[in-house]
């Protein structure tokens, strides 16, 4: 048990010098706020700002470009192995 | 022979948990040691390891549990130097069921409960009626222990 390991008669003496030694001290605990717990700070803008759609850069297109073409390429190829298929090839 | 506690013990840690310092010293020089440091201890334990048991539960991971002590020995400069994170820590470990406190040394464990204690009272941010209630409870499993 908790107590049973900790409590031992004859150290009795020195938690009460303990105490009075942190008797100045433990009570700054009291003075500062726990880091623990945080306090909400208003703010005039929202700190995340959605893209704005009109500035699209020019790493956009290319990309939009590869994946259409690599669309394009798949789509293509799976038609042209359906109609293999069924011709009989 | 059963001795509870006394109200003259709960009042002397009460007044330390509210932050009545000169309250404090006052109702615990008044202590008669020898026969009031048993109970006295006692309360402040449970009162240790009631706190503990709100402030954590279960699934409290060994990064929490360091980082709390870690928070309360930055609190102070004399706190930095007197708690011993080792014997902090594994004393809120012990509280959560977790290992052994039995070797450690005592006046350092003494010191960092009281630490902790403190600590944790003052974060919980209780009221009057909640430190009563807080320090009720403690009183009932120092009893429990003492008889």
């Amino acid at each position: 048990m908790f107590r049973d390991e900790l409590y031992k008669p004859d150290t009795i003496e020195d938690f009460h010098d303990e105490s009075e030694q942190n008797a100045d001290d433990l009570p700054r605990l009291f003075e500062r706020p726990p880091t623990s717990s945080h306090a909400d700070v208003p703010v005039h803008h929202p700190y995340l700002t959605m893209p704005d759609a009109e500035h699209v850069s020019a790493s956009d297109l290319a990309m939009t470009r590869l994946v259409v073409g690599i669309f394009a390429f798949e789509t293509t190829r799976t038609i042209r192995d359906r109609v293999h298929k069924l011709r009989g090839g | 022979m059963i001795v509870p506690v006394t109200d003259k013990q709960l009042a002397a840690l009460r007044a330390r948990l509210a932050g009545k310092h000169e309250e404090h010293k006052k109702l615990f020089g008044q202590l008669d040691w020898p026969v009031d440091g048993e109970g006295y201890t006692a309360l402040h334990d449970a009162a240790f390891f009631e706190a503990v048991d709100r402030r954590f539960g279960s699934q409290t991971s060994a990064e929490d549990i360091i980082g709390y002590v870690a928070d309360v020995r930055a609190r102070t400069e004399r706190a930095g130097e007197v708690i011993d994170p080792d014997i902090a820590e594994r004393l809120i470990a012990k509280v959560l069921g977790r290992g052994s406190v039995g070797e450690v040394d005592p006046r350092a464990a003494f010191t960092a409960r009281q630490y902790l204690l403190v600590a944790l009272v003052v974060d919980a941010g209780y009221d009057d009626a909640g430190l009563d209630e807080f320090l009720g409870e403690a009183r009932k499993t120092a009893d429990e222990w003492l008889a």
